[in-house]
């Protein structure tokens, strides 16, 4: 689509919209005329299935509209924000950088971001803030690429400020630098539109910016993929494993192979950030496994989630492997070289993304990395240890369907660990009493104030509860609180008993209750309520006989056998 | 992929079509009834050809006849006829 034919279309899609339907309200501030950019915007979140109405606030008057109660901004109470600063316009007054502190030149961005900041949270809106191009004016020249205190140095120093400070902020960001780098110097500013009109870039660069903006904004409100499947024959490798067999197929240097294999560091970089990589081929698995038996192979088995090697339709095979990692199958991305096993998966699951490794698999950076299909976010802690739990969980479920119930607890080795909680753990019980649905007593929930308050009362005992197997770390999973035995009473009482699923039936409840008994002095009432998820707490606390609708005293709970206890922290 | 367009347009040769094709080019980008423009039309005639607009028209004459204004061509072109006669500077008849 050319420019102006975009521009038509965002009309055509304005006109054809109806008064009460619900769309993003996003308010675009600058440093620079911007209102040619609201086409492109408004066109590149309609193309992202995000309907939105693109409003430019006044010329030059970021901070001024983030400030002032009753700016039109204010008025406007945007969803998203976008803040798109030129670097030459922060630094009006400033010598042009040459010889002074660095440092200088990046306080205004810092400033603006702060007041953006301050703004959005007022209005819950979404920070995009658009990373300014570097200057294009140099009065070096060539010259001021080494001097650490020139307009290019100083720029970078402002943007890396502004980055930091964006992200500790929680702020969405898209750098306006990757699309001069896209579409070249030439082709993003345009002298001629500045000078007439204050209008410092192209129409193709505020396209290619809009885009950005559009999937950044897509990313932060339906989060990223979850899931690769990945094709082996000629995706992984060049050839048929069952026709050239394992030696035959290409993972060789310098030639398609070799793009084959970055293809597959790739996926491990992807995995790295979150992403549970799977695989899907029609082979043999005898074949298959021996070809991943290679040397040359990067990818390895054990960074697979799940995979299923078989002669099925791939459908039918992503919609199983999706029941297995218990994810939704819009959350998964399909490659595969072949057309027909694309149209198919399409076909059958038309949320599924499906992207085509080109015949010449060097063009895989082009075609698959810069779809955006696989784009993520900054990874968080749980983002970065996703790939590898979901590893362990394979290995744990191989084990435990070769053995009794028995022989698998006590396969597993595992060990829990007793935490008497210091005031910086509140925040994780709090999350822990407050997130857990499905092994809970069923009764009321205690506030993170409430249990702040607990863990200081000597009449009350409260724990953490940490566990691991030879497999893995699960973390903090569990948390206790009872009250000790009053004065003239026989029993102490629990008030709260959570565990999070993923540690559940390994003996760590049994573990956590005994513990809980022993630290009010062997006798413990026990209330149980059902609620609509309680199901599982429920069942375990009856294989102790405490059923629904009663108060039962619980004495003489034994820690399991199968569980060794941590030292104590 | 615009509805709104001629399909021929603007690579018609006689001058009179030409004419049509900048007139209608205009009109679409300013979004008024292509009646409403004509070779005499000046931007001051129509409230919706303002500045924001008037950026608009010349990156669409700029694509569709594939020719690279001068910020003094920029300026110069308040009219359909001014536009014109830019265009004819450039050695492209519209």
């Amino acid at each position: 689509m050319t420019p102006l034919e975009r521009k038509l279309a965002w009309r055509k899609v304005l006109k054809a919209r109806s008064g009460d339907q619900p769309v993003l309200r996003i308010a675009v501030l600058s440093t620079f005329t911007a209102q040619p950019a609201e086409p492109f915007i408004g066109m590149s979140f309609e193309e992202n299935r995000l309907p939105a109405m693109v409003w430019t606030g006044p010329y030059d008057q970021i901070a001024g509209e983030c400030f002032r109660p009753g700016s039109e901004t204010d008025l406007f109470q945007p969803d998203v924000l976008v803040i798109w600063p030129r670097i030459e316009d922060l630094w009006r007054g400033l010598d042009s950088p040459l010889v002074d502190p660095i440092h200088a030149y990046s306080s205004p961005i810092l400033e603006l971001v702060d007041a953006v900041v301050h703004a959005a949270t007022r209005w819950a809106a979404t920070v995009v803030f658009v990373l300014p191009v570097f200057p294009e004016l140099k009065p070096l020249g060539v010259g001021d690429a080494a001097n650490p205190l020139g307009v290019t140095a100083a720029a970078e120093a402002a943007r890396t400020a502004a980055r930091q400070s964006l992200a500790e902020n929680g702020c969405q960001v898209v750098d306006a630098e990757e699309s001069v780098r896209h579409l070249g110097l030439a082709g993003s500013l345009d002298a001629r539109l500045m000078t007439t009109a204050r209008v410092p870039y192209t129409e193709r660069f505020f396209e290619h910016v809009a885009g950005n903006i559009a999937r950044v904004v897509g990313l932060s409100r339906r989060g990223a993929a979850k899931v690769a499947v990945i094709d082996a024959d000629n995706t992984l490798w060049g050839g048929v494993v069952g026709e050239d067999g394992a030696d035959g197929v290409d993972l060789l240097d310098n030639g398609p192979g070799e793009a084959f294999r970055a293809f597959q560091q790739w996926l491990l970089d992807l995995r790295r950030a979150g992403m549970l990589i799977t695989l899907a081929s029609k082979n043999n698995e005898a074949d298959l496994w021996a070809a991943f038996e290679r040397r040359e192979m990067v990818l390895q088995k054990s960074d697979l989630a799940a995979w299923r090697v078989n002669w099925e339709p791939k459908p039918l095979n992503l919609a199983e492997m999706a029941d297995e990692l218990n994810l939704g199958i819009s959350s998964f991305v399909f490659i595969d070289d072949n057309p027909v096993e694309l149209g198919a998966v399409a076909e059958t699951h038309p949320e599924v993304v499906c992207l085509q490794m080109p015949a010449d698999p060097s063009g895989w950076q082009r075609s698959i990395a810069q779809s955006g299909a696989l784009d993520r976010l900054r990874p968080t802690a749980d983002d970065l240890h996703r790939a590898d739990g979901y590893q362990v969980e394979l290995t744990r479920r191989e084990l435990k369907s070769s053995m009794t119930p028995e022989e698998y607890r006590a396969s597993l080795c595992v060990e829990v660990g007793v935490i008497d909680p210091a005031p910086a753990d509140i925040a994780r019980l709090g999350q822990l009493v407050a997130k857990t649905n499905q092994f809970t007593l069923g009764g009321p929930r205690r506030t993170e104030a409430e249990l702040a308050g607990l863990i200081d009362d000597p009449s009350w005992v409260v724990r953490l509860i940490s566990a691991k197997d030879r497999f893995g770390e699960y973390g903090i999973v569990g948390a206790t609180l009872s009250q000790r035995r009053l004065p003239g009473q026989p029993h102490g009482v629990l008030d709260t008993f959570v565990l999070s699923c993923r540690a559940m039936g390994r003996g760590v409840e049994e573990a956590m209750l005994a513990d809980a008994v022993a630290s009010v002095g062997g006798e413990l009432a026990v209330t149980v309520t059902e609620t609509p998820k309680n199901a599982p707490g429920r069942a375990f606390f009856s294989s102790v006989g405490a059923e629904v609708g009663g108060t039962t005293i619980v004495s003489g709970a034994l820690w399991p056998a199968s569980v060794k206890r941590s030292p104590d922290e | 992929m615009p509805a709104e367009l001629p399909t021929d347009f603007p690579s018609t040769t006689s001058s009179n079509q030409m004419h049509t094709g900048l007139t209608e080019l205009i009109a679409t980008v300013i979004d008024v009834d292509p009646s409403v423009i004509s070779t005499s039309t000046v931007r001051s005639d129509v409230d919706t050809w303002d500045s924001l607009a008037q950026l608009g028209v010349i990156a669409a004459v700029e694509e569709t006849y594939g020719v690279v204004l001068s910020t003094a061509d920029m300026q110069n072109c308040s009219s359909v006829a001014a536009i014109s006669a830019v265009l004819a500077s450039h050695g492209v008849e519209a």
